[in-house]
């Protein structure tokens, strides 16, 4: 469950994209060593770095 | 009559190429807006009535606060902003799937007071999710006329075209806005805009947030703005952050109304991901993906080249028996007709390899590429999205240099252009199959492959290798501001739109044909020009020479002809710039002669056989295996061994592997760049780096 993430230019494109907060994220598979993370939000498949996650805040369910 | 204008607008991968291409069919024009590299398509009918409506397929977008260079362009023309563009109408499209994440810009649109169509696509996905939609919901809720349509069945397409025809008659406007613009907002708009009475509220309030990049706002309304801004009571971000949220809050709210689940299981299209995107085997697939592509290249387009080649020397041939003998029957033979073909020869192998790329594109598999080796090409300075130029610059240069636009980060962007011609292109190709036998003798290596055929492939992973450690350069050197990103969907797999894959072709090879064509054949005659003339005296002094020589040594016709050809090029100023050249080549183990030829392949990389042919003259029989031998018994003048060593012609295709040696491509990265001042830096750096590393090598084999 997203909770919250630090503001940037990044945060708005996140939110875009679907990362509103209280939205379920699963990580369907993640690359090696810190790699790029393959994640689902609302039904949409995305890819993003492991630094660009590391913006987002969530509870683990 | 008045025009009416209608975009189709809508997030990317929701379906709107496909909807674009059954609606408009081949009337389709891919046009640039001015200013900016972005490419729009559009339409124009005529409709009974006498009125004409233009249909524009705007790039995909997420929302009203973009991030992206394509993004921030359809944006600003639908806030007007210098374009002129703006639509009278929008026709909004969103994959059934996923409806609940990309029906937010559609909100922003409602509010902008935009007449709207909502098109709901691929309804025909639905079922597998086990998912339904009550359109009625959606339309009473959103209060816009709502369809269900499938580009990929053709399910209600008819009505479609309706709906469109409709809108353009009543350009009926949602009655209320989606999301209620908060109170203090309100007060700053008036604040800011008390003096004009353009657009709503909403609309005033998106041109302060996008103020810094249109001159919309006067001299007072950007001073109140700053003030604004300055006092903290006006800020973008938390701004967009509070209404995107907003938005998102009604959407669900809404859906959970409209959108019926079943009780079965969740369709997963991610199966295939599990293999495809795996740590290890994921990139081994990618390598044999890659592998079978450019094996298909010359499997496949051997033939159609063979034809073309065969159409051209057939159409010369007749051309010289009809026309008077003369310079007027060599400009055209040997100059036009000799560019016209160094162009059509290509477009086979570019044509096949934009197929196969567009395929990948178009099933989601190149955003999976991007996934994998985003992490690779960061390391050197680039994006993942730099993986699209890379792999199509073993096309052409020209279209992979043009599809890095997509990545967002200007210096991740401009060292993918800078060393995205490092990529062996299909004008290499000729070249390294002329010279590779000099190098590696034929062999059969572990019963399949065979030694030249690896030497190919490995001359075409030095061209990778030499592109990621340029880009590490240059990733050193080059300063950088902006953020860089990867955030990005990775689409459902799907079938390939035929259509969309048709156009894609079309456009990669017309892009060839104009950028490369017009250069290539402009330089083929210059080059024509300077290898046909030359100081009187020594052309005719040539000449004498070449028949006293044919007859000594009873020559047949057709031999005394090469041989006239090859004493004239030499008396030439061509032949000329190639003796004023040899010192500096000398070192890489070169004489004048290849000095003539690598001049000529500055046109064109490939244009080297041809003038390699000529000089060597077996001009008249256009042929690899008999250049070769000729090439084979070529002796140096001044050392009395032969020229065509193993060092030399490794030197030689060194040299064609690195250095810039493509007018057309130096054109291009001026367009895209916008100053002169990078391809020269390009043509410098890789021809630079040519001359070191063929100078290194034949010194070292020699």
């Amino acid at each position: 469950m997203l909770a919250d993430f630090s503001v940037s230019r990044l945060h708005q494109r996140l939110l875009s994209m679907g990362f509103t907060p209280g939205s379920v994220i699963r990580v369907l598979r993640r690359l090696p060593m810190n790699g790029n993370l393959y994640v689902e939000i609302a039904g949409r498949s995305l890819a993003l770095r492991f630094v660009e996650a590391e913006k987002i805040t969530v509870n683990v369910s | 009559m008045p025009v009416t204008a209608i975009a189709l607008i809508g997030n990317p991968n929701s379906g709107k190429s496909s909807l674009f291409n059954i609606l408009a069919g081949t009337r389709q024009k891919v046009g640039n807006y001015p200013g900016v590299t972005v490419d729009v398509k559009s339409a124009k009918f005529n409709l009974k009535s006498g009125e004409t409506v233009t249909l524009l397929d705007m790039p995909g977008l997420y929302s009203m606060y973009p991030t992206g260079r394509e993004e921030r362009l359809v944006v600003d023309t639908l806030l007007h902003a210098g374009t002129g563009n703006c639509p009278d109408a929008i026709v909004y499209t969103v994959d059934a799937s996923l409806l609940e994440s990309q029906l937010l810009l559609f909100t922003q649109l409602i509010d902008l007071g935009f007449p709207l169509l909502l098109v709901v696509n691929m309804i025909d996905e639905l079922e597998k999710r086990d998912l339904a939609i009550d359109l009625d919901v959606l339309r009473s809720r959103l209060g816009v006329p709502v369809l269900a349509v499938s580009s990929r069945t053709g399910e209600n397409i008819d009505e479609l075209k309706h709906a469109i025809l409709d809108l353009v008659e009543k350009k009926q406007v949602h009655p209320k806005p989606f999301y209620t613009v908060p109170s203090d907002q309100i007060n700053n708009v008036r604040y800011v805009f008390f003096d004009t009475e353009v657009g709503n509220e909403y609309f005033r309030l998106l041109q302060m947030h996008h103020a810094d990049r249109q001159d919309k706002l006067s001299e007072n309304q950007n001073t109140r703005l700053k003030e604004l801004q300055d006092q903290e009571t006006f800020q973008l971000l938390p701004a967009q952050v509070d209404e995107t949220m907003d938005r998102a809050e009604k959407i669900k709210r809404l859906l959970a109304f409209a959108i019926v689940r079943g009780k079965g299981k969740r369709f997963d299209s991610n199966w295939f991901d599990r293999v495809l995107t795996h740590n290890y085997a994921g990139p081994v697939i990618f390598a044999a993906i890659m592998l079978f592509t450019f094996q298909a290249i010359f499997a496949w387009a051997t033939y159609p080249m063979d034809w073309i080649e065969g159409a051209f020397a057939w159409l010369s041939g007749e051309l010289t028996t009809i026309l008077p003998h003369g310079w007027f029957s060599s400009l055209i033979t040997d100059g036009l007709l000799a560019g016209l073909s160094g162009v059509m020869v290509f477009i086979p192998q570019i044509a096949i390899l934009f197929f196969l790329i567009t395929i990948l594109e178009e099933v989601g598999y190149m955003a999976r590429a991007v996934y994998l080796f985003d992490r690779l090409l960061q390391r050197v300075g680039m994006n993942g999205r730099s993986v699209v130029a890379l792999i199509s610059g073993g096309a052409c240069a020209i279209p992979a240099i043009m599809s890095a636009r997509t990545i967002e980060n200007w210096k991740e962007r401009l060292i993918t252009i800078m060393v995205t011609p490092f990529i062996s292109c299909s004008a290499r190709i000729p070249v390294f199959a002329l010279l590779i036998a000099f190098v590696v003798p034929y062999e059969r290596v572990w019963w399949i492959f065979n030694s030249q055929g690896l030497a190919f492939a490995g001359l075409y992973v030095l061209g990778v290798v030499a592109a990621l450690t340029s880009a590490y350069v240059f990733k050193r050197i080059l300063k950088s501001r902006d953020a860089s990103f990867l955030l990005m969907e990775l689409p459902t797999y799907r079938w390939p739109d035929w259509t969309n894959v048709w156009v894609q072709v079309r456009t990669k090879v017309g892009t060839f044909v104009t950028e490369a064509g017009k250069i290539i054949i402009l330089m083929s005659l210059i080059l024509w020009a300077l290898a046909s003339f030359g100081p009187k005296a020594k052309m005719l002094a040539a000449e004498q020479e070449a028949q006293l020589e044919s007859t000594q040594l009873g020559l047949t016709d057709s031999e005394a002809g090469d041989l006239l050809a090859s004493k004239k090029i030499e008396a030439s100023y061509a032949g000329h710039i190639g003796k004023v050249i040899e010192p500096v080549i000398r070192p890489l183990g070169y004489d004048w002669k290849i000095g003539i030829a690598l001049i000529t392949a500055f046109a064109a990389r490939e244009v080297f056989v041809g003038s390699m042919a000529t000089i060597y003259s077996v001009g008249s029989e256009d042929n690899s295996l008999r250049i070769r031998e000729q090439m084979a018994k070529v002796i140096d003048p001044q050392t009395g061994k032969p020229i065509f060593t193993q060092a030399t012609a490794l030197s030689l295709i060194l040299f064609f592997l690195l250095a810039m040696q493509c007018m057309s491509t130096l054109a291009v990265v001026y367009k895209e760049t916008g100053t002169w001042k990078w391809p020269v830096i390009q043509f410098t750096f890789m021809t630079v780096l040519a001359y070191v590393v063929s100078f290194a090598t034949y010194q070292l084999m020699s």
